[in-house]
């Protein structure tokens, strides 16, 4: 029942982010984009990633889809425009066919070697980027054991939220500064971007 | 005498007044402003300057942040608000139950159109047409010719009550007090045509309201 | 084995839903009830003995009313959006405990899930808007939308802070950790703002532009009738009954009664008349103040509420750290 959802799940997020690049409508794209999004949290959530996927809708569906929707509502694009520069973007597909090809490549990588598995599939990735990023090995995968309730939860229950801040506080910390760094940045840049210089008191 | 006694007692309350913490002190000000009067307040700032929480606030930053900060997060004025309304929550409401009670009426209430009789029995309007020609939705119509005796009489006078706007100066015209504007105003009815008012309509009006209007007449006369 | 769980959880369900359809009736006719009496008027008193069938005779002749659907509208997300509203407003009951183990789904994430699902009940009312196709619509779910994202901030910090005093998402821990005292008494100022956000959530009057009658005629509903209508009216009633539950649950002890161990129908009971308590404080507000102007909702809460509210994140933190209480 599960894997059949999870499929299903799959499925309908690969047809929705296909129908968010064909939508004719700005609008509809996004909330394609959105169904997206439901998905992907759906997924996570069937396993058994609850706090990933709760997060997922309230960050990426509560705010930032809400944000794309908000802006091109008021934007009034119009339809013929869009198609026009619609046949630009043909140039770009070299690029698609890279990113997705070193995606695919990565995640092979790891699948064949060892079981199949999808929740072992995106730790592995997770520690794939640890190990490039920041020379952090692990050996034991372990993300993995902290979202697998399977493993050895006969001692130890953890929290998925204790895990995660566990982790993010002690071996991944350098996650941590980097994207508040990227957040600061974030808040600066459009305080420069606003700042009028000409007509400020100084 | 009497000042040295009010000194001696004002000091002790003073310098316990700086021992106090801010919040204690703030709060002990405030209030003794608020408990006294006007009168009271000024007899004091002469005595007490150190007191005068207008100088205070001139010399000083105003209220405390304190203060400020404890009136702005409790919402104290929101708060205060609220309270008027709850009061009004528990009091009677003020709402007249129409179909059964009514409202009282000015005498000059301009409600349903109707012609008067003198007591005799003869109607008043002489058709001198000033209400047709001041009416200013033109929503009278009048027609008039000699009776057989001789006398000026309309022989239609309509009134369309759906353009009619109340304005009352038909009733400011009749120089006979004929066309008046009565107490009625529960007249609604199913169809257009019914509101075309003809001077059947309004004779009966007017001997149906004859008493009613009669009063509000004799209550006015005073002032027209 | 599996017919048996499936009628179980239809039943518990209908159990949740059934009652909570019965209150947001009884929520409309007080509303209606108790602003009448504060601005001295009597209210409905004609339908059912003191007016109390009133609500079932409106939402009768809403269902028999004509269901139009403009032309030139997207018909699918026209439809869609009041769904969405409604599905997001009823899915949440499923996490509030009215009573030591009284809960369909007892989730360890029980507040993220609440929030996650209000942020996406949004969507029904910016959908709405733009499927209308009409400009009071569209600006009213502009308005909507930007006040809910300004005061989702708030509401998740003020949530954050209970979260800090009790180490848990789940709901039924928040309450039991709340046998010692409610969290109104140690947050007091906080719990004020949690209900000024919460009033702004459900966009309540002063909070009410989303919907404000004199500018936009009704909002983003101004093209829905019959039974679209409906939907929004309960989702919206639906979610202030919620709200002022979570705030029973988050600073009123929720289902705790003081001084007594209680379970069984007086937890219910006394859930029950907490939140009726801030139902109570909802429609007082709503007699008492004007709406707000755009800029003083919006200032109200970027440049006043947050820097207060994050103060406090920061205060009451170091607080128990002190005393080492957690």
């Amino acid at each position: 029942m599960n894997s059949l959802l999870l499929d299903l799940l799959t499925f309908s997020s690969v047809l929705s982010a296909i129908l968010v690049i064909t939508a004719r409508s700005p609008v509809i794209a996004v909330i394609f984009l959105i169904a997206v999004f439901i998905n992907l949290a759906g997924y996570l959530i069937l396993l058994g990633i609850n706090f990933i996927g709760l997060a997922y809708i309230m960050v990426y569906i509560g705010a930032i889809a809400i944000l794309f929707l908000f802006v091109i509502m008021m934007l009034n694009i119009r339809l013929v425009e869009i198609s026009e520069i619609g046949n630009q973007y043909n140039k770009n597909i070299p690029l698609a066919i890279i990113i997705a090809s070193v995606l695919s490549y990565l995640i092979s990588l790891n699948t064949i070697s060892s079981k199949f598995d999808q929740i072992y599939l995106i730790t592995a990735l997770f520690d794939k980027v640890n190990f490039w990023l920041a020379g952090i090995t692990s050996s034991s995968n372990s993300l993995y054991i902290g979202f697998n309730s399977t493993y050895n939860n006969i001692f130890v229950n953890y929290d998925e939220v204790q895990v995660l801040g566990a982790m993010l506080y002690s071996s991944h910390g350098l996650y941590l500064v980097l994207v508040s760094f990227i957040l600061l940045l974030a808040m600066i840049g459009p305080i420069i971007i606003t700042l009028d210089k000409k007509n400020s008191p100084q | 005498m009497l000042r040295s006694v009010l000194r001696a007692s004002a000091i002790p309350r003073v310098q316990s007044r700086v021992a106090l913490p801010a919040i204690a002190r703030s709060i002990h000000i405030s209030a003794r402003v608020q408990a006294q009067n006007v009168n009271d307040y000024r007899a004091n700032r002469e005595k007490f300057p150190e007191d005068d929480i207008s100088t205070r606030y001139t010399e000083g930053q105003g209220p405390s942040a304190l203060d400020k900060a404890s009136q702005s997060l409790l919402l104290t004025e929101l708060v205060r608000g609220m309270w008027v309304v709850l009061e009004s929550f528990f009091r009677p409401p003020y709402t007249l139950m129409y179909p059964f009670e009514k409202g009282a009426l000015s005498p000059r209430f301009r409600g349903e159109h109707a012609l008067r009789r003198y007591p005799s029995g003869e109607e008043r309007c002489i058709a001198c047409k000033l209400c047709e020609a001041i009416c200013p939705a033109q929503a009278i119509t009048i027609e008039a010719e000699p009776r057989e005796d001789g006398s000026r009489r309309t022989t239609r006078y309509d009134i369309d009550m759906t353009k009619c706007i109340y304005c009352g100066f038909c009733q400011e015209a009749c120089p006979v007090d004929a066309i008046v504007e009565g107490p009625n105003y529960e007249y609604a009815t199913e169809t257009h045509e019914e509101l075309l008012y003809n001077k059947e309509k309004l004779l009966a009006n007017g001997d149906k309201w004859e008493v009613e209007l009669a009063r509000n007449l004799e209550a006015d006369h005073l002032y027209r | 084995m599996t017919i048996n769980s499936t009628i179980n959880s239809l039943l518990e369900a209908l159990i949740v839903i059934g009652p909570l359809l019965g209150s947001i009736a009884y929520v409309t006719i007080a509303e209606r009830k108790i602003m009448g009496s504060m601005q001295r008027r009597i209210g409905p008193n004609k339908v059912g003995y003191y007016g109390l069938l009133q609500a079932f005779a409106d939402a009768l002749k809403l269902l028999v009313k004509e269901l139009v659907l403009p032309s030139n509208t997207d018909k699918i997300l026209f439809v869609l959006a009041p769904m969405i509203s409604l599905v997001c407003g009823l899915l949440v009951w499923t996490l509030i405990p009215y009573g030591k183990g009284l809960v369909i789904a007892d989730f360890s994430l029980g507040i993220v899930t609440i929030l996650a699902i209000s942020s996406v009940a949004a969507y029904g009312i910016i959908l709405a808007g733009w499927a209308s196709n009409n400009k009071y619509s569209f600006i009213g779910s502009l308005r909507a939308t930007a006040q809910l994202i300004s005061y989702e901030v708030v509401f998740g910090l003020i949530i954050l802070l209970v979260i800090f005093f009790v180490g848990s998402f789940n709901l039924t821990t928040i309450i039991e950790s709340q046998k010692a005292i409610w969290y109104i008494v140690p947050l007091f100022p906080i719990a004020l703002m949690f209900l000024i956000a919460i009033l702004a959530e459900s966009n309540r009057a002063p909070f009410d532009l989303p919907e404000s009658e004199s500018e936009l005629t009704a909002g983003f509903m101004t093209e829905y009738s019959a039974f679209p209508f409906v939907f929004f009216f309960l989702a919206e009633y639906g979610a202030i009954v919620f709200l002022s539950t979570l705030s029973s649950i988050l600073f009123l002890g929720g289902y705790l009664v003081p001084g007594i161990e209680s379970n069984g129908l007086m937890t219910g009971l006394s859930l029950g008349f907490k939140t009726s308590f801030i139902l109570f404080l909802f429609i007082w507000i709503r007699a008492s103040f004007p709406r707000l102007r755009y800029d003083q909702l919006m200032s109200s809460i970027w440049s006043k509420m947050l820097p207060i509210v994050i103060a406090f994140s920061i205060l009451i933190p170091c607080i128990v750290k002190a005393f080492e209480i957690y």
